[in-house]
Formats: structure tokens, C-alpha cells, sequence
């Protein structure tokens, strides 16, 4: 099993490149291993694409990566998962910065019952920012620059055109894909350095799909950012780079055009061509 | 898995073996015409292209639904466009065989330079290049289609063999100039005959693999 892993020379070239690395992770729900011995270098200002068939562990791998498991009392995580040279299940680390550094897009949107802005402002807020007229307890440093960001999050996440006008609107008026696109604008307003999307077109009709597809390919030049995915053919249109998980085990990991048309294992062929699953 | 796009790849596996065995024939047909001189089996050879036109398009239409419908990926992917491609190949040899039928409809009008000898080896060489390269297809067989590959060096020095003899005819007697341009143009059909089918098996050589030879990329080294 351990070879397995480990005879797959990492696509990612350069070290320097390498925004998160994945060293020998194992992670157990209970006693039930999920993930098995996992090695993955993650590039930066790129795509990274994770798929494989339900149950191989996909969304348990990128829950990880900003510590969303830690929630989940049975769970046991083992060995390294560098942020930029920093394990970030080391002693010393503060998980609300982990979070703040790695932001994270669900497969349902999950808007706060506020408005379109508050749901943005939100984590803005929690973090010091404060509206032109308002008060800041921390001293006003970041006065003014609240509807600054939030702009900004909303112009990111594609978003910014649409609700213009209509800021204080609830943000449940908007459609399923204005939703998502709202989740992203909020996980996007405090700047973190990573973004993982757990399937998050899964729920959308092929016309917000494309949006969001569109968007990602934008905001690789900003964040790193690591899916999670379903749709093969999605996989194959925005990544640059694909990990093939199956039961836990990370079976191939390379370049998605060369995933796409020529792989490397006789499994990961059979994966996406539809012969199993 | 048995999936119903397994029938549909089927249908197109079937599709190019009909196809192959039309321009085999036709190779077959404009040859003979050449060395037993009959000029009935001309005609054919230009009616059967026909034929082969059609099927060509009918393939493509096959391939682009297939790619449309299925969003194929892997060794799925790599036998539908390298299917797209020596779909394309076969007619162009099909095409070739019609200009020797052509050149064929000139040369029996006149009595030979000399007996043909290279220009009948050159035909069976490059028959045998296309069905071979066709055997490595439906067989998966990476060897035959190097193999192909190789052959295509002896078929290029007949090629100039035959160009050269009959230069010599022709810097002798300017007489022979035309009966002798008719032939030299024979033998360059063949070699693109052979071209195409060396074309073929390096397409199948990626289908199999997913590697690509072409333009010597690597050496007909084996893997």
C-alpha cells in the first residue's frame, strides 16, 4: 500500500511552488481507517482536483486541510499537513487562524439568515472591521474599510454586478447560484491564502455551474485553491493539477490533461472512463 | 462494468475494418490493373472510392457524436480520435489508389519500358503496411505497428530506386520521357500509400499508450 503511494513522482516541480504539503496522512473515524497513508503537494495559484467514487475518502482529505475534522469527535488524524513549511496540527497552532488562512466553499450554499452584505461583512467584523460611521473597539484601524472589502469580495466572487443595488436585500432572495457565489465572496472577504470547494456545483444548474467554473479559474491567480469534485468532465475542464482517490488510498496524482487522456494506472483508467464506479 | 458505450466503440471498430478493407482492395485492384494490364478493374477502383468518400464521412459523424454524447476520456478518448484520424488516412490511400488507377489508364496504352519488378514489390510492401496497421488496431499490438513502422525505410528506397532506373531511361531516349513519368509517378503513390499506413500505426501506437511517436519523437525505441 505504501509503495503504491510513494511510486508517484509528485507533478508538482518546484518545492518552492508547494503552498500546502500532505506528509504520510492517515485519518481513522472510530476504528475505520478512511484515509490511508496519504502523500500530496499542492501548488499554489493553482487548481488541484480531488476525485474518486463516493466513500474514498475525498471530502474527509480536503476537510482536513483547514481542520473542519477537529468537530467531529470520533475522528484521529495522523501525520503532517504543511502550510507553507507549517504542520498545522502542530501544538502551537491556533485553529481560527488555520481557518482564517484556509477558507472553505460548501457543496450546499450556506447563507446566513442576514443580508447580502452582512453575510459578507460578517467575518470582516468578527476580525476588526468596522463601517465608515461606526465604532471600532480595536481602535478604529480598519474603519472605513469595511465596504471597501466587502465590494471587493462581491467583485471576486462575480457576484458584485448582480446585488449591487440590492446590498440590504435578504440574502435568501438570491437564486442557488447567486447563493454559492455569495458563500465564496464571504469566504474570500477575509483574504485567506487556500480555498477548498467541497463540490460546490452539485446543487447548481449547468448555467451557474459555469459561472462558478469561470470564477475559479479567475481566482487561481489570487488563492490555491483544492476541489473536491463528482463531475469528472468539471474536474477535467478546471484543474490543473488531479489526485485519483480510491477507498482512502491516493492511487494517482499528476497533470489532469495527462489524467485525462493517458493514465498512469489501469484503475484510475477505469475510474474515469466509467467502467466501475 | 458493461456499459452500453462499449456497443457504440464497437460500431466504429466495425466501421474502420470495413473501411480498411475497401482501400485494401482497392490498392489490390489498382495494382493488378498496372502489371496484368486490364483496364476493366480501372474502373472499379474509381467506383469503389466512392464508396470509401462515404464511409469516410459517415466515421467522422460516428466519432463526433461519440465525442459529443459520451465526453470520452483515457484510452476511450484515444481510440476515438486516433479513429478520427485514420479514418482520415484510409481515404487519402483510397485516393491514392485512384491516381494509380489513373496513371494505370495511360501506361496499358503503350507498350512497357521494361517488365515491372520494383514497382510490383513496392505495391505489396505498402498493402502490407495498411493491413497490418490495421491488424495492430483491432489487436492492440504495440510490435506490429513499430514493425509498420520500420517498413516504411525499404518502401522509400524502392522509391528511389525505381525514380532512379528510370531517369537513366530518360536521359537515354526522350521518347520514354512520358511512359516513364507515368511510372515514376506509381511508385510516389505507393510511398504515400506507405506514408499513410506508417501514419496509422504510429496513431495506434498512441492509442494504445497514450505516447506519441510521430516525427521520431522517440526512436521506435520500445518501452
Amino acid at each position: 500500500m505504501v509503495d503504491k503511494v510513494t511510486s508517484h513522482q509528485s507533478p508538482v516541480t518546484s518545492k518552492k511552488d508547494v503552498r500546502i504539503s500532505i506528509r504520510n496522512l492517515n485519518i481513522w473515524y472510530a476504528n475505520t481507517q478512511v484515509i490511508k497513508n496519504v502523500r500530496l503537494d499542492i501548488e499554489k495559484n493553482r487548481v488541484t482536483a480531488i476525485i474518486g467514487p463516493s466513500g474514498c475518502g475525498k471530502s474527509t482529505l480536503i476537510r482536513t486541510i483547514n481542520r473542519m475534522n477537529d468537530i467531529i469527535p470520533d475522528a484521529k488524524v495522523k501525520g503532517e499537513i504543511l502550510l507553507d513549511g507549517k504542520n498545522i496540527y502542530g501544538d502551537d497552532i491556533d485553529v481560527v487562524e488555520v481557518r482564517k488562512r484556509v477558507g472553505m466553499v460548501f457543496q450546499k450554499s450556506n447563507p446566513f439568515p442576514k443580508s447580502i452584505f452582512e453575510n459578507v461583512a460578517y467575518g470582516l467584523k468578527i476580525n476588526g472591521f468596522i463601517s465608515a460611521g461606526g465604532r471600532s473597539a480595536s481602535g478604529g484601524k480598519k474603519k472605513g474599510q469595511l465596504m471597501e472589502r466587502v465590494e471587493q469580495s462581491l467583485k471576486d466572487a462575480a457576484l458584485w454586478k448582480e446585488v449591487k443595488d440590492r446590498l440590504g436585500d435578504s440574502a435568501f432572495d438570491l437564486s442557488g447560484g447567486q447563493q454559492q457565489r455569495l458563500c465564496i465572496a464571504r469566504a474570500l472577504a477575509i483574504e485567506p491564502e487556500v480555498v477548498l470547494f467541497d463540490e460546490p456545483c452539485s446543487a447548481l444548474d449547468p448555467t451557474a455551474t459555469a459561472k462558478i467554473e469561470e470564477l475559479i479559474q479567475k481566482l487561481k491567480k489570487k488563492y490555491t485553491i483544492i476541489i473536491v469534485t463528482h463531475n469528472m468532465q468539471q474536474a477535467a475542464r478546471i484543474s490543473d493539477f488531479c489526485a485519483f482517490l480510491m477507498l482512502g488510498e491516493l492511487i494517482e496524482f499528476d497533470k489532469t490533461d495527462k489524467i485525462f487522456t493517458a493514465p498512469s494506472e489501469k484503475v484510475t483508467e477505469d475510474y474515469i472512463t466509467g467502467r466501475f464506479g | 462494468m458493461k456499459r452500453h458505450f462499449d456497443e457504440e466503440l464497437k460500431k466504429l471498430n466495425k466501421q474502420l475494418l470495413k473501411m480498411s478493407a475497401l482501400v485494401e482492395g482497392s490498392i489490390g485492384r489498382s495494382v493488378k490493373a498496372l502489371v496484368e494490364r486490364k483496364a476493366d478493374l480501372i474502373e472499379e477502383v474509381i467506383k469503389s472510392d466512392k464508396a470509401i468518400n462515404m464511409l469516410e464521412i459517415e466515421i467522422d459523424e460516428l466519432c463526433l457524436r461519440l465525442l459529443a454524447l459520451h465526453q470520452p476520456t483515457a484510452i476511450d478518448l484515444r481510440f476515438i480520435t486516433s479513429a478520427m484520424k485514420i479514418n482520415n488516412d484510409l481515404e487519402r490511400i483510397g485516393d491514392q489508389a485512384v491516381n494509380i488507377a489513373e496513371r494505370t489508364q495511360e501506361i496499358i496504352k503503350q507498350p512497357l519500358l521494361k517488365p515491372l519488378i520494383d514497382i510490383p514489390r513496392m505495391a505489396v510492401l505498402a498493402q502490407k503496411m495498411v493491413k497490418d496497421s490495421i491488424d495492430a488496431l483491432v489487436n492492440k499490438d504495440e510490435s506490429l505497428a513499430r514493425d509498420v513502422c520500420k517498413r516504411d525505410d525499404k518502401v522509400d528506397n524502392l522509391h528511389h530506386q525505381v525514380f532512379r532506373e528510370l531517369l537513366t531511361y530518360m536521359i537515354q531516349d526522350s521518347k520514354t520521357i512520358t511512359m516513364a513519368v507515368e511510372l515514376i509517378l506509381v511508385g510516389r503513390h505507393l510511398e504515400r500509400i506507405a506514408d499513410h499506413a506508417t501514419n496509422i500505426a504510429e496513431d495506434v501506437i498512441y492509442f494504445i499508450h497514450g505516447k506519441d511517436i510521430r516525427h521520431h519523437l522517440e526512436k521506435y525505441t520500445f518501452v
